[in-house]
């Protein structure tokens, strides 16, 4: 083995990610490579022997103040009251859902056209079960709101092993049908709205509403329609993550271009790649970003029908 | 008997429903050498805690998209890497590295320092405060610091680390050289100057 070798690989070595034996023969007849190991091994000791600190005497008691906030911005908001109640049906319950992460979870059935419906379909069988014998009045909505809160939040294992399609508009309602109708959304009806791509898929329909016109055309569909209940999906958070990512990375590029002008070469190789790898994220990034700009100020409907 | 790694999954999963004490628990083992780490980087314990807070946060944020077949630790100081290093980039203090040349007003000047290679007891650990080598560890450059951190202090391997900072294992190893030979010039040239 060679000094020089040696001068490349010593780091390693100390660090026991790589052994051999012609190492440790070196060392024993060159002086000059142990003292290099003696040095670098001294470094990384001294290190070492840095004291662990302890914990700031607060530090468990903000943190504890910090995660009740942090859950509580996860809760459910109750519905308002625009949403009609008809009948002896149960009350209408609102979770506000935090959208799971596209590419994290696994597919659930191959056949369903729209994943979202499935996420629907749950939280509509757990408000459902939850709700079948409360009273109408807003404590009990409340207390029901609640306690599908623990249920929706744990968000039971079959939802999440789901393949939700990013939705792009920051707000979804769900309206489920009643049994009795054969006719569900006509386009005539949303003639009047500014509305776009209407799609119908297997017992359901979906398009996208400008949240300007939602209100009238809530009360439209209450009119013409019987809904069983309905379900409100928050995707802001999301939205605002995908749209912070995308300027933290244009950011990032423009403080390399700006630290590569005045980089030595040793670590231009190094910032050239990192450029190359942020410019991957911000492609990566953008076709989120155009299809969030797309549907901007639009609240995605989703009518779905027993049979 | 169940293993540790089962219990840590059902901390993660009661945790995902909401459970704040399950979190609690679930953290407790990594939140010491975690507010370490941080405090090493970033050089004082009040941005330290906070950092630290504000990871843990995240995590339980998103414990939602940890990927129960993965390594929890390595995913949890992944997020207390990226929220020090964005912290760093937001408050960038002007900290002259050896790795860099700084301007004086005619001209570029290289900091150089000659290796005089001392002799091994001229360097002993005895010798040195804990707050000298703390001093000299933010004269480190930012991104050696990290990993030069990550490894003498905190123990992980160089896979791991490369897994935690998202950089290739090739990479880690030379900002780890170049670490601690940017450590060493600085504590000897301290040294000098005292003498």
């Amino acid at each position: 083995m060679k000094c020089t070798e040696f001068e490349n690989i010593v780091n390693e070595y100390i660090d026991n990610e790589i052994e051999d034996t012609h190492i440790e023969e070196h060392l024993k007849t060159c002086e000059r490579c142990k003292l290099l190991y003696d040095e670098t091994l001294e470094i990384k000791n001294l290190l070492g022997d840095l004291e662990v600190v302890d914990l700031p005497d607060d530090f468990e008691e903000t943190l504890h103040v910090q995660l009740l906030e942090a859950k509580n911005d996860m809760k459910i908001t109750p519905m308002t009251s625009r949403f009609k109640i008809i009948g002896s049906i149960a009350a209408v319950a609102v979770l506000s859902i935090i959208a799971f992460r596209a590419g994290t979870l696994m597919p659930l059935n191959k056949e369903s056209d729209n994943a979202m419906m499935a996420t629907a379909n749950v939280a509509y069988d757990m408000a459902n079960e939850e709700t079948e014998s409360m009273d109408m009045d807003e404590m009990a909505i409340e207390s029901a709101v609640e306690s599908i809160e623990e249920e929706a939040f744990g968000m039971n294992k079959t939802a999440l092993r789901m393949d939700i399609p990013f939705n792009y508009a920051r707000e979804s309602i769900t309206y489920f049908l009643t049994g009795e109708q054969s006719v569900v959304v006509e386009e005539a009806w949303l003639e009047n709205f500014d509305y776009k791509e209407l799609m119908y898929f297997n017992k359901q329909a979906e398009f996208y509403v400008h949240e300007i016109d939602f209100e009238a055309f809530n009360d439209m569909i209450f009119t013409n329609l019987s809904i069983e209940n309905s379900v409100i999906l928050d995707n802001s958070m999301f939205i605002d993550d995908t749209l912070n990512q995308y300027y933290e990375s244009e950011d990032q590029i423009a403080q390399l271009d700006k630290t590569l002008l005045e980089a030595s070469d040793d670590d231009k190789t190094e910032i050239e790649e990192n450029i190359i790898l942020e410019k991957e994220n911000l492609d990566f990034l953008e076709y989120d970003v155009m299809n969030i700009e797309h549907y901007k100020g639009y609240k995605k409907i989703i009518i779905i029908w027993e049979d | 008997m169940k293993s540790k790694l089962e219990d840590e999954k059902k901390l993660i999963k009661q945790s995902i429903s909401g459970d704040i004490q399950s979190f609690e628990t679930l953290i407790n083992r990594y939140q010491k050498m975690a507010f370490n780490v941080a405090y090493r980087i970033l050089g004082n314990e009040e941005d330290a805690k906070d950092m630290t807070q504000e990871a843990l946060i995240k995590v339980f944020r998103n414990l939602k998209s940890f990927r129960m077949d993965s390594s929890f630790s390595t995913w949890l100081y992944r997020i207390v890497m990226n929220t020090c290093k964005d912290h760093l980039r937001k408050n960038k203090v002007k900290v002259i590295s050896m790795d860099q040349s700084y301007d004086v007003g005619d001209g570029e000047v290289q900091m150089e320092f000659e290796d005089e290679g001392l002799k091994p007891d001229e360097l002993l650990v005895s010798k040195e405060t804990q707050s000298e080598v703390q001093e000299a560890l933010m004269e480190v450059s930012e991104k050696n610091r990290i990993v030069v951190v990550l490894r003498d202090i905190k123990g992980f391997s160089y896979s791991e680390i490369s897994d935690i900072v998202n950089i290739p294992i090739g990479t880690i190893k030379s900002r780890i050289s170049r670490g601690r030979n940017e450590l060493k010039s600085i504590l000897m040239n301290k040294r000098q100057s005292v003498v």
